[in-house]
């Protein structure tokens, strides 16, 4: 059931009315309930898998939490060889086995196996292992009632795709739990409609062209094509993922949970590291609370710090999926963070640091680091190693004439439009503004989202959210 | 239902707020789409352009002869290519018939259904329905009880008063949920339309008033049809293939495999009922009328032919003893056509083919014709 179907909306609708008709502690069970039957009917089986580590989690938690000294941590270790196996198992098997036996030279495929990879796995393993290290650290307690932790685990608006969500955000939440204010709803709201134009209307629309020049490489030569197909691809995947961000937030919201950002205009970001604080907020935040920490962080020195950036990137790029590709990416954006750290130092060290911060650069240095993003989406997007390095060959092959041309009109206005949006809500807060709006103002914010829906959003064929398959 | 009730209070304008946008929108698509306002910036080579033009041709079209008959030629791409009715009515018109060729590519009997119903109400403008189906002998893999796609065509000449009427002949609740939200609300069917709008509006303007050079084809009274053959292409029986002559371009194997390939789909069992509904429906309209309806199988292309003792679905035969006012041509009729040399690409006849097709078909109805003058 996607996001942007008819069936969700009636799902949500059925669900919404449901949870609201009952006292909530019934209401708990309508969600639980509800967002097993929104996981069953991708697949009825991985229900099962989902449960055992619901129960795994759950147990660990107790048992970390009344425990002392190393038995907490030979609890979390098993807790988290369970989730990371699991997770191993579906997502990596057959790409380790691939690559032992190519190593090996063995018959390819031989040991391969037949995995079907379920449903938002890799997000719904981080936010039930990050509960158990909270626990561990003490900066959170064990839950003792099993259905607040499954339903913490299954909540359908952020099972497939995230935000992932901390234990230590939604226990108080539930506690407090209250009907949610006027407010709350029309954030919502705004966040539904924003979600779905941002999915329907641009993400969809840029996917043709970046499918078109990714899935047919070699029939669009030349940095024209490179340029238009990187470009699209880049906006398709902020569009897409911001855009079901938007529309797992603006349910939570209706019903009464407060969901954290996900995504803050990181396309606006004026170096690396700064897109790193917008882009995939929760997993960047996952990632620098659970990993680069542990690793130690920056608390040993500049060639640590810069050894720990790299290998939290280059595990976060694993992260995404089995394939070199994905390692690449994530190794290329570990070394970008490290690269911009050292020109941050040397530019104080040489005295130009409050030249660097001067406002006649920002729209190079958005530019520049817009630019490097999308050298890195080409590892991201491509299938091999092999397409990526012509893409990016491609990219710099000035002159070259096109086979066929893949920009069109269409695309300049939603990538002005796009431009001009994160500027006016970065500077404006325009959505904020709107939901305090009067309310003949929303009657015409919703009828002009309807409309665009109705008549911009494509709808020739279901292009699934991109993050689904991680 | 306290938390329901509070949910409610709470969030009341805004609810009410999301429900007068949704009426809004109806409103819209009501005054904007279902009006002749938007038809007549319709992009005219799209679905929709082209069943508007049609209906537009229809209404404003005079017989030289006042008096004489009409026969109305309705089919798909393979007719609107494989028909000149400017040849036909040379012929016919003498005996006092006049032949109007209103084939539109991609529609089906349920477009056609409706498509006289508008172009058509009082059902005593055509004296001939002639309707060339692709066979009536083998089904598609398509499901055309299910085909949204027929739609885009229905959508610009459907009644309000007929939306259900329409949705209801789809099979699945889901589409028959989509028809009726497509048809209630027109803005679903002409997005495509819109956004081509948007995006090219000099471009618009330009086809707009030339409309007939956008499309290109049989709209255009003189059109005469495409020179290229499939010559020395054959279907190979025992492999089930086709073979090619060697200097055959690649592209144009790709485009005739693919045609190929979608034979081996399994048929889709319900088409059988949608034809059988569906000519039920149009006989039934015209049964209390002087009307005659003629169906026939299209030449299927020769990759590959129709089988010379090929013989229409009984149902379809059936029809026959229902209703008097139907005729249905031997399936086999027009095999003879079903070669190479008379076709530029699987399915569509080239001009020699379609000259062919028109002055067998013209012999047919005219016969029809002179047969009914006698009676």
């Amino acid at each position: 059931m996607l996001f942007n179907t008819f069936p969700y909306w009636a799902f949500f609708i059925v669900t919404t009315l449901l949870f609201y008709a009952v006292p909530f502690r019934v209401g708990k069970w309508v969600l639980f309930i509800s967002s097993c039957l929104f996981y069953m009917l991708w697949n009825p089986y991985f229900i099962l898998l989902l449960g055992a580590i619901i129960i795994l989690d759950f147990y660990a938690g107790i048992l970390i939490d009344s425990s002392e000294g190393k038995k907490r941590f030979y609890w979390l270790l098993i807790s988290l060889i369970a989730n990371l196996g699991i997770l191993a198992f579906f997502k990596y098997y057959n790409f380790f086995v691939a690559n032992i036996e190519s190593v090996l030279d063995i018959e390819k495929g031989r040991y391969a196996l037949d995995i079907i990879l379920p449903l938002g796995i890799s997000f719904h393993t981080f936010q039930s292992m990050s509960y158990t290290i909270d626990v561990y650290r003490r900066t959170g307690t064990a839950t003792r009632s099993f259905l607040d932790f499954s339903l913490f685990v299954t909540f359908f608006p952020q099972l497939v795709a995230g935000p992932i969500v901390r234990a230590k955000t939604f226990f108080p939440e539930l506690e407090n739990w209250t009907v949610p204010s006027r407010d709350f709803i029309v954030k919502g709201i705004s966040l539904v409609f924003v979600g779905l134009i941002k999915k329907s209307v641009f993400a969809d629309h840029f996917a043709l062209i970046s499918d078109a020049y990714f899935n047919h490489l070699p029939s669009h030569p030349g940095s024209a094509s490179a340029i238009a197909g990187v470009t699209a691809f880049a906006m398709q995947i902020f569009f897409d993922f911001s855009g079901y961000t938007d529309i797992a937030r603006g349910c939570a919201y209706i019903l009464g949970w407060d969901f954290p950002l996900n995504f803050a205009r990181p396309y606006l970001s004026q170096n690396i590291t700064e897109f790193w604080r917008r882009w995939h907020i929760s997993l960047s935040s996952w990632l620098r609370d659970y990993l680069y920490i542990s690793l130690g962080g920056n608390r040993h020195g500049v060639v640590k710090t810069y050894r720990n950036l790299f290998i939290t990137m280059l595990l976060g790029g694993f992260w995404h999926g089995a394939s070199w590709n994905f390692v690449i990416w994530g190794a290329f954006h570990g070394i970008m963070l490290s690269l911009h750290r050292v020109l941050v130092s040397g530019l104080e060290l040489v005295g130009l640091g409050k030249i660097s911060q001067s406002r006649i650069f920002l729209p190079a240095k958005v530019v520049f680091t817009f630019a490097v993003v999308c050298i890195g989406w080409v590892f991201f997007r491509a299938t091999t190693f092999h397409d990526s390095v012509f893409v990016i060959s491609n990219l710099f092959e000035f002159g070259t004439t096109n086979a066929l041309p893949l920009w069109h009109v269409g695309a300049t206005i939603m990538l002005l439009i796009s431009i001009v949006g994160a500027v006016l809500e970065e500077k404006y807060s325009v959505v904020e503004r709107f939901n305090a709006a009067p309310t003949w103002v929303k009657v015409l914010g919703y009828t002009a989202a309807l409309l665009v829906l109705q008549l911009f959003a494509y709808s020739k064929k279901d292009i699934p959210f991109i993050y689904f398959q991680f | 239902m306290k938390n329901l009730k509070l949910f409610i209070t709470r969030s009341q304008d805004v609810l009410l707020a999301l429900l007068a946008a949704l009426l809004i929108l109806v409103v819209v698509n009501l005054i904007f789409f279902s009006s002749s306002f938007y038809s007549k910036v319709f992009l005219p080579d799209s679905a929709a352009g082209q069943v508007t033009l049609m209906v537009n041709a229809e209404k404003t079209r005079v017989n030289p002869d006042p008096n004489s008959d009409t026969a109305i030629i309705l089919g798909d791409s393979r007719l609107a290519e494989g028909f000149s009715a400017k040849q036909a009515s040379l012929v016919t018109r003498p005996f006092g018939l006049e032949i109007v060729n209103a084939a539109i590519p991609s529609t089906t009997p349920r477009c056609w259904y409706y498509f006289l119903s508008k172009i058509d109400p009082k059902k005593d403008k055509f004296n001939y329905i002639v309707m060339g189906l692709p066979s009536l002998t083998k089904l598609t893999s398509e499901d055309l009880q299910d085909r949204i796609l027929d739609l885009d065509y229905i959508a610009p000449i459907v009644s309000k008063s007929d939306i259900i009427d329409v949705a209801n002949t789809f099979r699945t609740i889901d589409s028959k949920v989509s028809a009726f939200r497509m048809l209630l609300m027109p803005g679903f069917v002409y997005k495509y339309d819109v956004q081509d709008l948007f995006i090219h509006p000099k471009d618009r303007l330009n086809k707009i008033i030339h409309p007939y050079v956008s499309i290109g084809w049989s709209h255009n009274y003189d059109y005469s049809g495409r020179p290229e053959t499939l010559e020395g292409v054959k279907w190979d029986e025992d492999r089930k293939n086709v073979v090619y002559p060697e200097t055959y371009p690649v592209e144009k194997r790709d485009f005739i495999q693919t045609y190929v390939k979608n034979l081996e789909q399994v048929p889709n069992g319900t088409n059988l009922d949608y034809y059988v509904y569906w000519l039920s429906r149009i006989s039934e309209r015209y049964r209390q009328t002087n009307t005659k309806i003629i169906v026939f199988q299209l030449p299927s292309g020769p990759l590959p032919t129709t089988p010379k003792d090929a013989s229409a679905f009984p149902e379809i035969l059936e029809l026959k003893n229902k209703f008097k006012n139907i005729v249905i041509l031997p399936a086999s009729q027009f095999a003879n056509l079903e070669s190479p040399e008379l076709f530029f690409d699987y399915l569509h006849l080239n001009s020699t083919g379609r000259s062919k097709l028109t002055s067998q078909l013209t012999e047919i109805i005219l016969s029809e014709h002179k047969n009914s003058e006698t009676n």
